[in-house]
C-alpha cells in the first residue's frame, strides 16, 4: 500500500509536465478557437467578447494555472464547442472505447498465452514455426487495413454485419454485439501477435531452466511441466507488456474508431484537436495519460503475485 | 611454431559476422530481396512511369485493372500503378527519414543521459517518460498540425514522437557499457567525455539500435497511413501508400482494388521488415540466438 502511495506521489511531477506539454502543444497549433466558433459572423467586437468568454484573453501562464487549479478540484472545464462538461462527455466516450478494447484484449490473452506456450514447447519444430509465422503475419497487417478487409468481406460482399456506427448493448444487446464484432476483430489480431511472440520468448527461456529439467526428472507429466511450472514463470515478464498494450489500446484506437464511425475516446480527441477545443483536448489527453500510468502502476503492483522473487520496497 | 601453422586455419574458420549470418536465414534473404525490389521500383519511378500519377482523366474514372492500366484507375482517373510506384518512394522516404531523425535525436539524448547520469539523466528521463505516456499517434497528429502538413511535417512529427523510445533504449545500453573496463581505460588515458562517448560508447549501441530501428521503421510506415486516416498525412495530390489506402476507403464497394492494392503493398512490406527485424534480433541479441 505504501508502495502504491509513493508511486502515485511520484506521478504528480510527471503529470504536471505532461499537462504543461499538452497545454503548450495544443496552443501552438495555428488557429483561434474563438474564430472557429464564430464561423462566418466574424467582427472584432464579437471576437473579443468570445475570447473573453472562453478565457482566452488572459495571459497564457494564468490560463494554465486556472486550468490546473480546476483540474485539481476535479473539474475539467466545459467544451468550447458544445458547452458540455468535459468530464461527462469523455466518460460517455470512454465507455464506448472500453466496449471495443476490453473484449479484444481478453480474446487476445486467451489465444496468445496458450499459443506462445505451445510454440515454445515445440521450439524449432513445424508447429512453432507456423505459430511464429502466423504471429508475424498478424503483426504486419495494420489494424485499419484489417478493418477495411472485414468491412468489405462481411459488410459489403455478404451484408452479414453492420459496418459502422454504435448501438449500446445496454439498449439493444444483440444489435450492440453485432456492431462490436468487426471493430473487435480488427483490433484483436495485432494484440494476439505481440502477446504470442512475447509469451513464446519468455517460455523458451523458462523451459531451459534447471528446475524444469528437475521436474521432468522427477517424473512430472509434461502437461504439468508446461502449465504448472512453465506458465507462471513465463507469464510474469509478459505482464509488463500486457500493461503497456492495455494502456496504449485505451488511448490508441482513434483510427479504428474513425473507420467504423464509433463515438469513442480516440475519435473524440481527434475531433477536438481539429476544432481547437482546448478544454476537451487538454482534459481528455490528461485523462488518457492518467489511465495509461494507472494501468502500468496496477501491473507493477500485481507483479509480485506472479513472481514472488520480486518484492516491492 | 605451432601457432604460426594454426593462424591461417583459424582465420578461415572465423565465425561469420552479423550480416553474413542474416543472409543465411531464408526468411531474411527473401525479405531483403523483396525490400530491395521495392526500393529499386521506387527509384526507377523517378526515371520512367507508365502514366502521369497526377494527371486527371474524368473519362477513365475507377476502371478495373486492364491492359492499359495494369492496376486500374482511381476516383479521378489517375493510373494506380504509377501512383503506387511514386507512393512507394514517398512512403519509404518518409519512414526512413523519420527513423533517422528519431535515431539521431534519441541517441544524443540517451547517450547524454546514460553517460552523465545524476541530474542530467533524471531531468532528461522525466521529459522522455512524459512524452512516452502520451498516445504516439495523437502526439504526431498535434505536432503535424503545428509544423504543417507535407512530407517534412510527417517526418518531423513521427521523428519527435519516436525519439523518446530510442532515447530509453540507448540510455539502457549506455548504462551497461559505462561500467566496462575499456571506458575506464580510455578515461585514464585522458580521453575527453565527448571523445569517449563518440568513439567508445555510441559504437556499442549499434546492435540494439539496429533491432529497434527495424521495428520503428515498420511503425513509421504504419503511422504514416494512420495519419492519413485521421485526415493528415502526405497531402493530396501526392501519393503515399497510406494516403491511397485512406482515399480508397470511400469507394470500397464500387472499386475494392483501390484499397486492396495499397493495403497489400503495405502488409507485404511490413511483413518483410518484421521478418528482417526478427533475423536481426537473432543475430545481434545473444539472449535469443536461435540460429547457430
Amino acid at each position: 500500500m505504501r508502495y502504491a502511495l509513493s508511486k502515485i506521489l511520484l506521478m504528480i511531477p510527471s503529470l504536471l509536465l505532461v499537462s504543461a506539454l499538452i497545454f503548450g502543444l495544443i496552443r501552438m497549433i495555428p488557429g483561434d478557437p474563438a474564430e472557429i466558433l464564430l464561423g462566418d459572423n466574424l467582427n472584432p467586437a464579437a471576437l473579443a467578447s468570445a475570447r473573453e468568454e472562453l478565457g482566452l484573453d488572459k495571459a497564457l501562464p494564468l490560463q494554465y494555472l486556472y486550468w490546473i487549479k480546476s483540474v485539481a478540484s476535479g473539474n475539467l472545464g466545459v467544451s468550447f464547442m458544445t458547452g458540455e462538461p468535459v468530464l461527462s462527455a469523455l466518460s460517455e466516450r470512454f465507455v464506448v472505447t472500453l466496449q471495443v478494447v476490453v473484449p479484444a484484449f481478453l480474446i487476445a490473452i486467451a489465444v496468445a498465452l496458450p499459443a506462445g506456450l505451445v510454440a515454445a514447447y515445440y521450439h524449432h519444430r513445424w508447429i512453432d514455426r507456423s505459430i511464429v509465422l502466423f504471429a508475424t503475419l498478424c503483426l504486419s497487417v495494420p489494424s485499419f487495413w484489417m478493418a477495411l478487409l472485414l468491412i468489405y468481406l462481411f459488410g459489403i460482399s455478404h451484408n452479414w454485419l453492420p459496418t459502422g456506427g454504435f448501438v449500446s448493448p445496454a439498449v439493444d444487446f444483440l444489435e450492440g454485439i453485432r456492431h462490436l464484432v468487426l471493430p473487435v476483430t480488427a483490433l484483436v489480431f495485432v494484440e494476439i501477435a505481440i502477446l504470442t511472440r512475447m509469451m513464446r520468448a519468455s517460455a523458451i527461456e523458462v523451459l531451459q531452466q534447471d528446475y524444469i529439467t528437475h521436474a521432468r526428472a522427477k517424473g512430472v507429466s509434461e502437461w504439468r511441466v508446461l502449465f504448472l511450472h512453465t506458465f507462471p514463470n513465463a507469464f510474469a515478464p509478459s505482464l509488463t507488456v500486457i500493461g503497456l498494450i492495455l494502456g496504449s489500446l485505451l488511448s490508441g484506437t482513434a483510427v479504428i474508431e474513425t473507420v467504423f464511425g464509433l463515438p469513442g475516446l480516440g475519435r473524440f480527441i481527434v475531433d477536438a484537436i481539429y476544432a481547437r477545443d482546448y478544454p476537451v483536448v487538454q482534459g481528455t489527453l490528461l485523462f488518457v495519460v492518467v489511465v495509461y500510468l494507472g494501468v502500468n502502476l496496477l501491473v507493477d503492483m500485481l507483479y509480485p503475485l506472479f513472481d514472488p522473487r520480486v518484492r516491492l520496497s | 611454431m605451432n601457432q604460426l601453422v594454426l593462424k591461417p586455419h583459424a582465420a578461415s574458420k572465423r565465425t561469420p559476422g552479423g550480416w553474413e549470418k542474416i543472409w543465411r536465414i531464408p526468411s531474411a534473404r527473401i525479405s531483403l530481396l523483396f525490400l530491395a525490389t521495392v526500393v529499386l521500383l521506387a527509384i526507377s519511378s523517378t526515371v520512367y512511369l507508365p502514366h502521369d500519377p497526377l494527371a486527371l482523366n474524368i473519362d477513365a474514372r475507377m476502371q478495373a485493372p486492364s491492359g492499359s492500366h495494369w492496376l486500374g484507375t482511381d476516383f479521378f482517373g489517375r493510373d494506380l500503378l504509377s501512383r503506387m510506384l511514386v507512393g512507394a518512394g514517398v512512403s519509404l522516404r518518409v519512414s526512413l527519414f523519420s527513423v533517422v531523425f528519431a535515431t539521431v535525436l534519441g541517441t544524443l539524448v540517451g547517450t547524454l543521459a546514460g553517460y552523465r547520469g545524476g541530474w542530467t539523466d533524471r531531468s532528461l528521463m522525466v521529459v522522455v517518460d512524459a512524452i512516452l505516456a502520451m498516445p504516439g499517434i495523437l502526439l504526431a497528429l498535434v505536432l503535424m498540425m503545428i509544423i504543417g502538413a507535407g512530407e517534412v511535417g510527417v517526418v518531423l512529427a513521427l521523428g519527435l514522437a519516436y525519439a523518446p523510445t530510442v532515447a530509453r533504449t540507448v540510455r539502457g545500453t549506455v548504462l551497461s557499457i559505462r561500467e566496462k573496463e575499456f571506458i575506464e581505460a580510455s578515461s585514464v588515458l585522458g580521453g575527453s567525455d565527448p571523445h569517449i562517448m563518440w568513439r567508445h560508447v555510441v559504437p556499442n549501441t549499434v546492435g540494439p539500435l539496429t533491432v529497434l530501428c527495424s521495428s520503428l521503421f515498420a511503425q513509421a510506415l504504419l503511422s504514416e497511413s494512420a495519419l492519413s486516416f485521421l485526415g493528415l498525412g502526405v497531402p493530396p495530390p501526392y501519393p503515399s501508400w497510406g494516403g491511397m489506402l485512406a482515399d480508397g476507403r470511400q469507394f470500397i464497394s464500387q472499386a475494392p482494388w483501390l484499397c486492396l492494392i495499397p493495403g497489400t503493398a503495405i502488409t507485404l512490406t511490413l511483413l518483410a521488415i518484421n521478418l528482417l527485424g526478427d533475423a536481426l534480433r537473432d543475430c545481434f541479441d545473444p539472449r535469443e540466438s536461435e540460429h547457430r
